[in-house]
């Protein structure tokens, strides 16, 4: 359905429940959220995260296929995370929960426990609750509505555009450059399928500086149309995009701060942040 | 009355411009007045208006002589902002227009910065985008409209904005015909709604004066030749002195030998009187001569087969097939938004069918690369922001010839010749940054043209030109078809298709409404109005004075002005 063609992550059009809601309970949504994945090991309350990560997905109609490179990104760097653990502290997993239940040797003094494997599971759900979350609120969230939702928290709306206007500007980029490439394909420069790599890449960083520097010049004018038509004269401003706070977004933002008390108690609860089934 | 704007004996000179572009113009605009501020690109036309909405003046490498009063204030005292607050204005770069992420945000800006409330405010965009017939259009971004639709929405953002003085900076420029007439409609109910004074400037005069105006103000190296009533002027021959195309139907009645005056109401062809005799004279004049038709047979060599293609499930070519033969110089038509770029792209490489298939020379050209395709297929974009890459005008045209591997002299002599064809050999070492939109169009064209490709893909030729460099640029395309080049013209120009092009191929929704002589489609209601295009005035006027098949009046004009040229070069 939706051709992404520039490949890169940005908002994705669909008439959903969570792109109806504000970005700001959203924003706040995402940085509980944070915290809670942050600070805790409990892996009751992780599963309940990702449980709710899975459900806010079904939700919002995005496909894990629309944010697929993402994905596949998360999980590499999540099996070099266990890599790496793994090989400098085999025995991180036990060195935590203070059993160690061997279930069979690898090499050397390589063994893998159950405690490592549970440890895994903990660091995988973290991974997989809070960067799909993330990833899930920009392909939510238009640029516009993210500033709206900034202004909202007092941040100052001369601020809160300029990083709507950045996050426009990437996208832009790559726009101007597609058409522009193509467009000097067609004058039979060397880029493109069926070049060597060594040409294109010359050939397109050689379109790219007389690109950034039109974009530049482009956002010079930008401001000063900006100026033209008003920005800037009052202390204040309103948003087109503003949505007014609904049952939904006060639902979000309470089942957020719930979820924070929750894997605080846990904290208070398991003596640590970690829940041990072992002991 | 107090004049709204005064010029008083102003001159404009850049400072790194040898000539002043604006020489001892003394000038007043009175409040409510609807002007049209005309003449050929260079003329100072656009200068006037930059100055002022503060746009140019504001500059700082500028040396002005004179005053210049805004709404009974000195520009001088007044920065480009707060002139802003006075002086709306649609750029004819309309690239440059949009702040907005989308429409929606974009028309509402100026309401934002006003602190209106969000609900207010999306009842006044609401509104203001269904008086341009823009409401669907709302939540799209500006990159994903066309040329046309950025120009509808774009007056939109000015009737939220109320200021004293509206400039439409060549409002026209990319629209097919029925798109202008609805934008010159909505321009001046616009202006009544806004009770706003009025300044169009555009050389399409014919089109911008199917709605009344106060005042036609000709420009011409930088000083006011002529500053009259549209009825007034249209009966001296000044428009067509100065490098303008007059109304078609006039030029013809001049041809005839009818006089023309004021009284006649000569400003559109439904208010002018014509009597009995003048039909008569009209009729005389065309029977002078006898027209010639022949066809030719000719070899297929590209071959578009049953083409379909769309982005998310919306199709914008649907199941096209037609064939362009070797050596035709063939126009695709059809209403801003029909398909005509899809199908250019298509052609070009850019997007890839989703079905059917394209032949050149009865090969595929599927798994060819833009870059392959391009050997035989230039393609000359409408937007000339995005082609054009290099520093100066005589760069662009070198760079392209050194991809083709030509040697120094050759390139020199090659790039030369071609600026002095596209009336741009006196700024070759110009930066390009510096050229005017018509000056940038001239140049990708030129940049494209360079490179002598088989076949010519050129979206709207005309857009851009004044009447002398359109003659010569069309005149200059039509040598080349006749040696052998093959032109495909996408553009809604009916007076073009029919002095150029040997077939039309109307493109209605995606799909191929039409394939046939431009003479055909011009008889062709159905069809025309399929295609958003507007029965020219010659059409009425034929019908008027009973001249029968009324396209032969158009064919007659032409071979007249095309013989009047030949006859001047000489």
């Amino acid at each position: 359905m939706s051709r992404n063609k520039n490949g890169v992550l940005c908002y994705i059009k669909r008439d959903s429940a969570v792109h109806r809601l504000g970005a700001a309970s959203k924003l706040i949504w995402l940085l509980l959220l944070a915290v809670t994945t942050v600070i805790t090991y409990d892996t009751r309350v992780l599963l309940l995260l990702f449980g709710l990560c899975a459900f806010a997905f079904a939700l919002s109609k995005i496909r894990p296929s629309d944010i697929k490179a993402e994905l596949i990104f998360i999980g590499v760097l999540l099996l070099l995370n266990f890599g790496l653990t793994f090989a400098f502290a085999p025995e991180q997993g036990c060195a935590i929960y203070g059993t160690r239940h061997a279930l069979f040797p690898l090499w050397g003094k390589y063994y893998l426990t159950t405690e490592q494997l549970f440890y895994s599971l903990n660091v995988f759900l973290k991974y997989f609750t809070l960067l799909p979350m993330a990833l899930l609120f920009i392909v939510t969230t238009t640029p516009s509505e993210l500033a709206a939702g900034l202004n909202a928290f007092g941040i100052p709306y001369r601020f809160c555009f300029s990083a709507s206007l950045a996050l426009r500007f990437i996208p832009d980029i790559q726009r101007e450059y597609r058409k522009k490439s193509e467009l000097l394909q067609s004058k039979n420069v060397a880029l493109g399928r069926k070049v060597s790599p060594f040409k294109r890449i010359k050939n397109s960083a050689d379109m790219l500086l007389p690109l950034i520097s039109a974009q530049l010049l482009s956002m010079e004018q930008l401001c000063a149309s900006m100026q033209r038509r008003g920005f800037g004269k009052n202390k204040k401003r309103t948003w087109y995009v503003h949505k007014n706070v609904t049952a939904p977004d006060f639902a979000v933002i309470a089942t957020a701060f719930v979820l924070l008390l929750l894997a605080i108690y846990t904290i208070y609860q398991n003596n640590g942040r970690f829940y041990n089934p072992f002991g | 009355m107090e004049p709204i704007i005064s010029f008083k004996n102003y001159t404009f000179k850049y400072s790194a411009g040898a000539e002043p572009v604006l020489k001892d113009i003394s000038l007043d605009i009175f409040p409510g007045e609807k002007i049209l501020i005309t003449g050929v690109a260079g003329s100072g036309k656009s200068t006037l208006a930059g100055c002022i909405n503060g746009l140019i003046s504001s500059e700082k490498a500028v040396e002005i002589a004179g005053e210049l009063f805004v709404d009974g204030k000195n520009v001088k005292t007044l920065d480009a902002v707060q002139l802003s607050r006075i002086v709306g204005t649609v750029l004819q770069d309309i690239d440059m227009q949009f702040v907005g992420a989308t429409i929606g945000e974009d028309i509402a800006f100026a309401l934002e910065n006003d602190c209106v409330a969000p609900a207010d405010m999306k009842a006044t965009v609401h509104r203001a985008a269904a008086l341009v017939n823009a409401d669907a259009l709302l939540e799209r971004a500006p990159s994903e409209l066309s040329d046309g639709q950025r120009r509808r929405v774009a007056i939109a953002g000015l009737i939220v904005d109320e200021t004293k003085i509206v400039i439409f900076d060549a409002p026209l420029t990319g629209l097919d015909p029925i798109a202008a007439r609805h934008s010159v409609t909505l321009i001046n109910s616009i202006a009544q709604h806004t009770k706003s004074t009025l300044i169009i400037i555009e050389p399409r005069i014919e089109d911008v004066l199917y709605r009344d105006l106060d005042r036609i103000i000709l420009m011409d190296k930088g000083c006011i030749i002529s500053d009259m009533s549209p009825d007034e002027m249209l009966c001296t021959d000044v428009l067509a002195e100065h490098g303008l195309r007059e109304p078609l139907y006039l030029a013809a009645l001049k041809y005839a030998g009818v006089s023309l005056t004021p009284e006649k109401c000569p400003r559109r062809f439904d208010t002018l009187a014509l009597s009995m005799s003048d039909k008569i004279k009209v009729s005389k004049w065309f029977h002078d001569d006898n027209i010639i038709k022949g066809e030719l047979k000719r070899e297929v060599l590209l071959e578009v087969k049953n083409a379909s293609f769309g982005y998310d499930g919306e199709a914008l070519l649907n199941d096209v097939s037609f064939c362009v033969n070797r050596g035709d110089m063939v126009a695709v038509t059809g209403r801003n938004g029909a398909g005509k770029s899809t199908l250019a792209k298509l052609i070009c490489g850019f997007e890839i069918l989703d079905a059917g298939y394209i032949r050149l020379d009865g090969q595929s050209l599927l798994n060819m690369t833009i870059r392959e395709r391009a050997q035989k297929i230039g393609f000359v974009p409408q937007n000339p922001n995005i082609l054009l890459s290099q520093e100066t005008a005589f760069d662009e045209l070198a760079f392209s010839l050194h991809l083709q591997g030509r040697d120094e002299g050759e390139i020199i002599e090659r790039a030369d010749d071609m600026l002095k064809i596209c009336g741009l050999y006196d700024l070759r070492k110009a930066p390009v940054s510096s050229l005017s939109y018509s000056e940038k169009r001239r140049l990708s064209l030129a940049s494209v043209l360079v490179l002598t490709p088989p076949i010519l893909i050129i979206d709207e030729p005309a857009a851009g030109f004044d009447l002398n460099q359109y003659f010569e640029i069309m005149d200059y395309l039509l040598k080349l078809n006749d040696e052998g080049t093959t032109i495909i013209l996408l553009t809604t120009d009916l007076e073009l298709m029919l002095e150029y092009a040997s077939r039309v191929i109307i493109l209605s929704n995606g799909t191929l409404a039409a394939d046939e002589t431009p003479a055909q489609l011009l008889c062709d209601k159905e069809h025309l109005k399929q295609a958003s295009l507007k029965e020219t005035s010659l059409y009425t006027l034929a019908n008027a004075c009973y001249i029968t098949p009324p396209e032969d009046l158009c064919t007659r004009l032409i071979r007249v002005e095309r013989q009047v040229r030949d006859y001047v070069e000489e």
